[in-house]
């Protein structure tokens, strides 16, 4: 079964996130901040993650997603930035750490389903 | 001579009080001796100086306090605020993340229904093509019950049930052989039994479609008549189902006003006369009178 990782500080995106994915069979992980993330990402090795920009505590978004491509071992997790603000800035901050893709909150459910089965497809 | 120094909030005050004041007061009374009562004078004003010197100094700390206090207070305050507004754009995001979850929501509730009823449509085709004397027979007895029920204003979900009803009330007929369903000639008893079957045979076939349940009854008794001689229960008036008496109805005209292998057309008219004659006796009045409004004959 594929895992996918929602890292998001809001309980209830992370359940909305859940319900959406939750009939495609998938696992879907949660991590409400950045070091946590970080721990469950070493130990599950998710297939996707799914990152909220915004995070509370000294790691933010950003700064999971350059860790983890600094490591070779996680070099095929997709990574998708979630952007409160969808700001260019942003986007382009993201891909710059090396995140594959970007979603703009608040997010079409219907739309995150597809990008997740194109990830996973491909 | 003392000052007092009075700070808080930036402001301040000082106090500055010369022997002038006692040699003035001396010079007016004459009666006493000066120097006694300036010595008098002074030692009072010393004393009150100095009551008032340490009342200021109980306010001023006090007033320090009460300084301090407020600050806490204001600080309390602008924690708060930021608080409030983070709680309050977050419950706007997730407000607005719950209502693109919810259009999207009623967008696969509309698809579904919407293929649901195609696919039905589709299966009514189906059994219409098998014989091209009922071709197109199964659509239009569904479009003439959708036109009466809505001229009697039966409720909307009533309507989609006759609507799915209208589409299927024969599909039991599948279940029955080319022979007989095809027979060009007249049937024998026997073979019009059979045929009499094909409600009971859609209704078990349809049986277990949660999304048909209340279709049902009205595909089991549209060959009902409302006096009680018709099949498969014999069932009278309105204990028949509402749908099932219209679609009855809509299924009778249509059955009347195309070719059959064994007749000709009739014309609408003649079917008309047919639902007046045998209105209140086969067929629902009320049914029979909503027809006729459409066909504005009444």
């Amino acid at each position: 079964m594929k895992k996918i990782l929602i890292v998001d500080d809001q309980p209830e995106v992370r359940e909305l996130v859940t319900i959406t994915l939750k009939n495609e069979n998938y696992k879907i992980l949660e991590a409400s901040e950045g070091k946590e993330s970080i721990n469950i990402i070493k130990k599950e090795k998710p297939d996707i993650i799914l990152l909220d920009i915004m995070l509370p505590g000294e790691i933010d978004g950003f700064e999971v997603c350059r860790r983890i491509r600094e490591d070779k071992e996680f070099k095929n997790i997709f990574i998708v930035m979630l952007s409160s603000q969808g700001s260019e800035e942003d986007i382009e901050k993201g891909k710059q750490f090396g995140a594959d893709d970007y979603f703009v909150k608040p997010f079409s459910p219907l739309q995150l389903i597809k990008k997740v089965e194109d990830l996973l497809g491909s | 001579m003392f000052s007092v120094y009075l700070e808080g909030w930036g402001a301040s005050v000082n106090w500055k009080i010369s022997g002038s004041v006692g040699l003035c007061m001396t010079k007016k009374n004459n009666d006493t001796a000066p120097g006694r009562i300036t010595g008098d004078i002074h030692t009072k004003l010393i004393e009150s100086y100095d009551n008032l010197k340490s009342e200021i100094s109980r306010s001023y700390d006090q007033a320090k306090i009460y300084a301090r206090e407020l600050n806490d207070a204001l600080k309390a305050m602008k924690t708060g605020d930021g608080e409030l507004k983070k709680a309050r754009s977050m419950m706007e995001r997730i407000r607005q993340q719950s209502l693109i979850y919810a259009k999207e929501l009623q967008l696969a509730h509309q698809q579904i229904e919407k293929s649901s009823l195609n696919t039905l449509e589709v299966l009514a085709e189906a059994l219409d093509a098998r014989d091209h004397y009922t071709s197109g027979h199964s659509k239009r007895v569904t479009d003439f019950s959708v036109q009466i029920a809505e001229i009697m204003k039966l409720p909307h979900k009533e309507i989609e049930v006759i609507k799915q009803a209208g589409l299927l009330h024969d599909i039991g007929k599948i279940g029955i052989r080319d022979e007989i369903l095809l027979k060009p000639g007249k049937l024998t008893k026997d073979e019009y039994e059979l045929i009499k079957q094909h409600p009971l045979k859609g209704y078990k076939m349809l049986k277990g479609l949660s999304f048909l349940e209340n279709a049902l009854d009205c595909i089991l008794y549209h060959h009902e008549e409302f006096n009680g001689t018709g099949y498969p229960e014999g069932l009278k008036g309105e204990d028949i189902p509402i749908g099932a008496r219209i679609i009855h109805v809509a299924d009778t005209v249509d059955a009347m006003t195309t070719e059959r292998p064994y007749r000709k057309a009739l014309t609408l008219e003649t079917a008309i006369d047919e639902l007046r004659k045998f209105k209140g006796v086969l067929f629902d009045p009320f049914v029979v009178e909503a027809f006729l409004i459409i066909q504005k004959v009444l």
